[in-house]
């Protein structure tokens, strides 16, 4: 569906600019083609990264994961969103079963949090983009923010 | 070929993992090679366009645009809009670091950059939606609520942590001639 209306909009936003420029619609062309380009290891990098992941920390070697309880299952789980990268068709049905199979809300919440802003497994993109430092800093400061997320969900629901 | 073979060690790093657990376990591997498989499927479907769009917000958008409303001036409608485009956003978080570079690039502020991402990141409507209808309303609006001014507070400890370079007026480095096989937008 994403992709759908992503290559949808693509087309469209093109053939507007073509019809406005085509000089600057070829540049453009140009510039996204060697971006892409240059992005196909990195990007290689990490699907693989993801699968293997995915291989190796099936589903239901998660959920019995969210059976730990206390601080130290809390940081587990946290952790493991970080490392793990899923789809969201994919995720909020796991985060849906989880919560009935009793796992704690605040768990799951830092869990989703971690899952969509801390990645691993991203994280050589992120570095190719935008450096080290960013990179850690900013996935740092967003696993705090999920640990935070989950203690106050937890506190409040 | 040099830099390729450099930019590449973490796919190569990854072959070699799989094939090394191929030996030992290749149930597993076959598993992993599957899941490679649908994702890459799914990844093929969204970074050409996106990267194709980047290339058009690099000709067209206004540099003077930018950092009119995202620049180190915009103050708290900035910080608005950065979160209002990420919101917008189609894609998964790997597709927003090129086109955060190029906003960054056109002189949008750091702090800015870091709240675009995040939002992309985790709040997005048809994510919202999901997370409603499997888990609840009540769940997915609270930690809604607990995100935007994380997001924010983040986005402003960026600024401080982990300043960028600053980006010269004028060297839109998506826009520069690269070497062979060396990434376009590049910061450094």
């Amino acid at each position: 569906m994403i992709t759908a209306v992503l290559i949808g909009a693509t087309v469209l936003a093109y053939a507007l600019s073509l019809a406005a420029s085509k000089a600057r619609t070829m540049a453009a062309l140009r510039l996204g083609w060697r971006s892409l380009l240059g992005l196909m290891p990195g990007l290689l990098g990490m699907v693989g990264a993801v699968g293997l992941v995915l291989a190796l920390l099936p589903p239901d070697a998660l959920s019995r994961l969210f059976r730990q309880s206390g601080p130290g299952g809390f940081l587990l789980i946290a952790l493991t969103g970080s490392l793990v990268s899923m789809p969201a068709p994919v995720a909020f049905p796991l985060a849906g079963t989880l919560v009935r199979l009793g796992a704690s809300l605040a768990s799951v919440a830092a869990f989703i949090t971690t899952l969509t802003m801390v990645g691993v497994v991203s994280a050589p993109l992120e570095i190719q983009h935008f450096g080290v430092r960013f990179t850690l800093v900013r996935q740092s400061l967003s696993f705090l923010l999920a640990l935070a997320i989950g203690l106050l969900m937890g506190v409040v629901l | 070929m040099i830099a390729l073979l450099r930019k590449s060690r973490f796919a190569t790093g990854i072959l070699a993992l799989n094939l090394l657990l191929w030996a030992f376990n290749s149930a597993l591997a076959q598993a992993s090679a599957r899941n490679t498989a649908s994702f890459l499927a799914e990844v093929i479907g969204i970074v050409p366009p996106v990267m194709l769009l980047m290339g058009l917000l690099e000709v067209w958008v206004p540099r003077a645009l930018i950092e009119a409303h995202l620049g180190p001036g915009s103050g708290p409608r900035g910080a608005a809009l950065a979160m209002l485009l990420g919101t917008a956003a189609a894609g998964p978080i790997y597709a927003a670091f090129p086109m955060a570079l190029s906003l960054r690039n056109k002189g949008a502020r750091q702090a800015n950059i870091a709240i675009f991402l995040g939002t992309w990141a985790t709040i997005k409507i048809p994510m919202l939606l999901m997370e409603s209808s499997f888990i609840g309303a009540r769940f997915a609006l609270l930690r809604l609520a607990f995100t935007m001014p994380g997001i924010l507070l983040v986005g402003w400890l960026m600024e401080r942590l982990a300043p960028l370079p600053a980006v010269a007026a004028g060297t839109g480095a998506t826009v520069r001639e690269s070497e062979e096989g060396e990434q376009a937008p590049s910061v450094r």
